[in-house]
């Protein structure tokens, strides 16, 4: 309980757990602020899970399939927890899509998706590499935070 | 009927059972069985890009289904010159073809136009990626001189990194259980992610630089062009070109059955002088796409069955 308080708590929204230390602020960017409302920041936290952990909750706001999705690929061991009146109602575990639809962009630049307004959509062909494999070219791809829109 | 409609986009679609079928109604349209299917049908043969092989090879399959004939051999001649989208061209076309056949240089883009057609798609070739109708018909040719495709030794050789025709291969045989002798240069080696994938169907499979080495094993050496452009050093390139060329000096070390295949056209991967010997059979490959493209045709407009 005492860790909790170290970050401001919510009383409705996400709150989004046990991120390896110094991704918190990447997720913020890659999955933005949204609104004006309230977000809390915690990083280097200990964690008996994890050793070191940082913790995001976003106040207002519960993440949309995309942003899990693109939360997945950042960090897949994260767990979100969603809040209503100051009381943890759902907790969710992530794990890595099976399919990416618009949530990433293909590097090959002689692929059809970049060349014409075309949704993209990549296919899990190795989960331990997060490995995507591009619907339209066919390329296959380690997915790092350089491919998320 | 089983396949009327389908777009032949890439192999990652495609299972045995298809294949199979492929090869046996491919085997009845060589003995004449069907001749005349597709009378009827119009076919848009869209070459985006120009390519004498497959054009005419799908040109001669369209006659010899009977069927009648729409389309371009340029990007020049399409309106696509005119800044139309791919999107666009392919729906207009939909509305007066059953069929559309295609190569595009931009990877993917047969899978796209499948998705706004409701006519079925055959891929002729999308840039790098797939070019599944040669596929197609390099199995046809090792069914029908093998008698089978299962447990067969298979040797692989010259540019697997980047070779199209190769990866394609690569994942039909996966499903015959066929052992891969992979031979090329250390630079130009299959895609660690084929070998994973190879790894996660079972299928055994070696990696060597020499074919001489396993020459007489091969029932198949399948043999493709190493592209100069891929090597920094011309030096370098000439080096690596001259030892994967298949000569009267080394075609010895093969067996007195394997048989020399290539996607052609061929640069120094086989020498002319070599053209002779009954091992070689990649002008005859070239023939059965005749076949293959015919009874891939009459399949999906539902002609064939």
């Amino acid at each position: 309980m005492k860790e909790i308080y170290k970050v401001y708590r919510i009383e409705n929204g996400t709150v989004i757990d046990h991120l390896p230390a110094g991704t918190a602020l990447k997720v913020i960017e890659i999955i933005g602020k949204n609104s004006d409302d309230f977000i809390a920041i915690g990083m280097n936290l200990d964690s008996r899970k994890i050793g070191k952990k940082d913790l995001i909750k976003y106040e207002n706001k519960f993440l949309a399939r995309d942003e899990t999705d693109k939360l997945a690929l950042l960090a897949p061991g994260a767990s979100i927890n969603i809040v209503k009146d100051g009381m943890v109602v759902e907790k969710r575990k992530i794990s890595i899509p099976a399919i990416l639809k618009n949530i990433i962009a293909c590097k090959n630049p002689n692929c059809i998706c970049n060349l014409e307004k075309v949704e993209t959509e990549f296919y899990l062909t190795n989960e331990e590499k997060k490995q995507y494999r591009c619907k339209y070219c066919e390329r296959e791809y380690e997915i790092s935070d350089d491919f998320l829109f | 009927m089983k396949y009327k409609g389908i777009d032949i986009i890439s192999l990652h679609d495609l299972d045995r059972s298809f294949l199979d079928y492929l090869m046996k109604k491919t085997k009845e349209v060589k003995e004449g069985k069907w001749q005349n299917a597709c009378k009827g049908k119009i076919v848009a043969s869209l070459f985006f890009e120009p390519s004498t092989r497959t054009k005419l090879s799908f040109d001669t399959a369209i006659a010899l289904t009977g069927a009648s004939v729409i389309g371009f051999s340029s990007a020049a001649a399409s309106s696509t010159s005119k800044g139309e989208s791919l999107s666009d061209t392919i729906k207009t076309i939909d509305q007066y073809a059953d069929i559309i056949v295609m190569r595009h240089s931009v990877e993917g883009a047969a899978r796209r136009a499948a998705e706004v057609a409701n006519a079925p798609v055959i891929n002729a070739g999308d840039g790098a990626n797939q070019h599944p109708t040669q596929t197609f018909l390099d199995l046809f040719t090792i069914f029908e001189l093998k008698e089978r495709v299962d447990n067969l030794k298979i040797g692989l050789m010259g540019d697997l990194r980047f070779g199209r025709t190769i990866h394609s291969l690569v994942m039909a045989l996966s499903f015959y259980n066929a052992e891969l002798f992979l031979i090329s240069p250390s630079i130009l080696k299959l895609p660690s992610y084929y070998l994973d994938y190879l790894e996660s169907k079972g299928i055994k499979y070696h990696e060597l630089e020499d074919f001489t080495e396993v020459g007489n094993e091969l029932d198949v050496l399948y043999c493709t062009r190493i592209q100069r452009e891929r090597f920094a050093d011309p030096v370098e390139y000439q080096k690596v070109a001259n030892s994967y060329e298949i000569s009267r000096d080394n075609i010895e070390s093969l067996a007195k059955n394997t048989i020399i295949l290539h996607p052609l056209p061929r640069v120094n991967e086989i020498s002319p002088t070599v053209d002779d010997d009954p091992r070689a059979r990649y002008f005859y490959q070239a023939k059965n796409g005749v076949y293959t493209r015919a009874a891939l045709l009459g399949i999906v407009a539902g002609s064939i069955s």
